[in-house]
């Protein structure tokens, strides 16, 4: 019994990061209706550049701020050089772009850091808590705590300014905001930067977590598309629950079955929720 | 000019006169394998001068000097058995010294054997090299599943009363030749296997697994797979509290990088290798291990790696081989082979049917004070068990 709660815990912990990891996805998707699969790499960059920083002997307070900083610049600067030029094309264009310039990151980043396998190993986060017979490994903890605030923090900026109002209301009804006097592009450039900034975020925490390499993107990037799917677009709640499903799916097959089966069952999940549930547990967008 | 074609000639005779046994050995002497290749003809060429300033292999009556044909495959399989094969063909060489890695001896074996030649390897480890049914391909590695049996073995006889064991090993070839070693040893010894769990290739995080052994608390831990999973796996093990007493990995501790990325919490952890300087066996060549760790100190400024001591080894049984035969026929050479039972520096050689080495155990090394001590089979220190607990 006790190892049920042990793992609850642990899929907790882990829906928690999953919940930052898929935020800038979700960003993107819903406001600019933009499936970016370069976003695991862009996650694996600001794994790469903390882990960087770190060796440059950099303090991770100023690492991290570094990171996204970075992260928005590069939002940009992909919206106007290349998603720009295509977005008034079919989505399917975008989708090869996306998928392109993925594999272009992937292999920039083999090159400049060869294919070993990196980690960032703080010796102040390799130990863990210990409550009563319950574990809690430190990196966990704090990546936990960390992800809580910084999706506290998106949410407040979406709810809470008169351009985070703006991204939802293109988000909800592209013509409806453009009427109110929205303009569109801006707010698309203004989602990208965002999108790219929590995506090197979540990197940088990543690096916290586990070990990576620079063919790793696939991966988190199908992660970030299962919690759109199952969760659906348009709201914290709906990213919330698909992490939760997909943390919970993760944990108890890895116990249970053996580390091979994480992956299976949570495309087995996708795959069920993509022909039965397509718009999510608690999506509005296309609701 | 008749002054140098009478030179010419003496040479000739002189040449003709000194019987020679030729041997052929394509080795990777550039490209991925080139170190290592490298070490495998150092080993090689001292095994030759070492047998020719003692007057040559003896056959018969008759002594016969040592010449090796070498050949550089550029660490391509295919080019080795193109090259072997001209050492067969071209270059009559019925007598093959072995590539260096697993991947050449494969694609190396079907051509000797093709040809009836003889080839005695001291480069492949995988036991899939010996199910294919050779008859002419003896090798001197010990083979994977005596990595995981021989940690078991020494973790029986460090503690009598450790009796719960859990394996975990990355799902590749190598890696589940090794568990599967370990599983059959620990059955056999009537410990109780708590686990036995596969993770995939490249895994980055082991949390369940740890969550699950946490729960079991396994007495013996052993781990078989990579560089990267062993370092993985004690990360891990430390960040669960996980204190085993017996833990065992197969790759990482043998290698330098495992300290360096380990630090402290390398200490106490085994692992098993091919060979190291510290073995004490006897050498109808050289004398013995150390005699021979002596010598190549002396000469090389540095410690013989087991690609060196295995290229000597190949070289010495082979002789060995050609000397109880009291023949250069393959047919009978091969017979020798496969009754040898001879204790040389780099183990006791005996050979199964198919060729594969059954009486050389790993040698277990452990890591006390950030050094690689041998513990077995031969102590060149305690033993520190149990293993203390993470810091």
């Amino acid at each position: 019994m006790e190892i049920i709660f042990q793992l609850l815990i642990d899929a907790l912990l882990l829906a928690g990061y999953y919940a930052l990891l898929s935020s800038g996805f979700s960003l993107m998707w819903g406001v600019s209706g933009i499936i970016n699969l370069a976003y695991g790499s862009f996650v694996l960059v600001g794994a790469y550049l903390v882990y960087t920083f770190h060796l440059l002997e950099m303090s991770l307070f100023l690492a991290f701020p570094l990171t996204v900083a970075l992260g928005l610049i590069s939002g940009v600067v992909l919206q106007h050089l290349l998603i720009n030029r295509l977005i008034n094309y079919e989505p399917f264009t975008l989708l090869v772009l996306t998928f392109g310039f993925d594999m272009l990151l992937s292999n920039l980043l083999n090159f400049f850091f060869k294919a070993d396998v990196r980690s960032l190993t703080l010796e102040s986060l390799s130990g863990s808590l210990f409550v009563s017979h319950f574990i809690v490994p430190y990196n966990k903890l704090l990546v936990f705590l960390l992800s809580f605030l910084a999706i506290l923090a998106l949410q407040l900026y979406l709810k809470g300014t008169w351009t985070g109002k703006a991204i939802r209301a293109v988000s909800f009804d592209r013509v409806g905001a453009e009427l109110c006097g929205i303009n569109p592009g801006k707010i698309y450039t203004i989602s990208t930067s965002l999108a790219t900034a929590l995506a090197m975020l979540s990197g940088g925490f990543y690096a916290l977590l586990q070990g990576f390499t620079p063919f790793d993107s696939g991966g988190i990037t199908l992660k970030a598309f299962f919690v759109c799917v199952v969760g659906g677009l348009g709201n914290v709640h709906g990213l919330l629950l698909g992490s939760l499903v997909l943390a919970l799916s993760e944990v108890f097959s890895g116990f249970y079955l053996g580390e091979g089966w994480k992956v299976v069952i949570s495309l087995v999940i996708l795959v069920l929720f993509l022909l039965w549930k397509p718009q999510g547990v608690a999506g509005v967008k296309y609701a | 000019m008749g002054v140098i074609w009478g030179l010419l000639l003496a040479l000739l005779s002189v040449a003709f006169s000194q019987d020679v046994i030729r041997f052929g050995a394509a080795v990777s002497l550039t490209g991925k394998f080139a170190k290592e290749g490298q070490l495998v003809k150092r080993g090689y060429e001292l095994w030759k001068e070492r047998v020719n300033a003692s007057g040559g292999i003896k056959v018969g009556n008759k002594r016969y000097k040592v010449d090796i044909v070498y050949y550089d495959d550029q660490s391509d399989p295919l080019t080795s058995a193109r090259l072997v094969e001209k050492l067969i063909i071209e270059d009559k060489i019925n007598f093959i010294l072995g590539p260096y890695g697993s991947a050449q001896v494969f694609s190396v074996a079907p051509i000797v054997e093709k040809y009836g030649a003889l080839m005695v390897q001291a480069g492949g480890a995988s036991s899939e090299i010996y199910k294919k049914g050779y008859k002419n391909i003896f090798g001197l590695y010990t083979v994977a599943p005596f990595y995981g049996r021989d940690l078991v073995e020494l973790a029986t006889k460090l503690d009598k009363d450790a009796k719960r064991i859990a394996i975990i090993y990355e799902k590749d070839i190598f890696s589940e030749d090794v568990a599967s070693g370990a599983l059959e040893h620990a059955k056999k010894k009537g410990l109780e296997v708590v686990l036995y769990e596969g993770y995939p290739k490249q895994v980055q995080d082991l949390s369940s697994l740890m969550q699950k052994i946490r729960l079991l608390k396994p007495d013996i831990v052993i781990g078989s797979g990579h560089f990267q999973d062993a370092v993985l796996t004690v990360k891990q093990l430390k960040q669960f509290g996980i204190n085993p007493k017996f833990l065992g990995l197969t790759v990482g501790p043998a290698l330098p990088a495992f300290v360096q990325a380990l630090g402290e919490d390398a200490e106490g952890i085994f692992g098993p290798v091919q060979w190291s300087p510290a073995l004490k066996y006897k050498d109808p060549v050289f004398g013995s291990t150390e005699e021979f760790v002596k010598l190549y100190r002396e000469r090389f400024n540095s410690d013989p790696e087991y690609h060196v001591a295995g290229a000597v080894a190949a070289g010495v049984v082979f002789q060995k081989a050609i000397e109880d035969a009291g023949s250069l026929e393959v047919d009978k050479v091969r017979d020798a082979l496969r009754k040898i039972k001879l204790e040389t520096l780099f183990g006791v050689v005996g050979f199964d049917e198919t060729g594969k080495i059954i009486t050389k155990p790993m040698a277990i090394i452990q890591i006390q004070k950030g050094r690689h001590v041998t513990v077995y089979p031969f102590e060149e220190a305690k033993p520190i068990y149990p293993k203390p607990q993470w810091k």
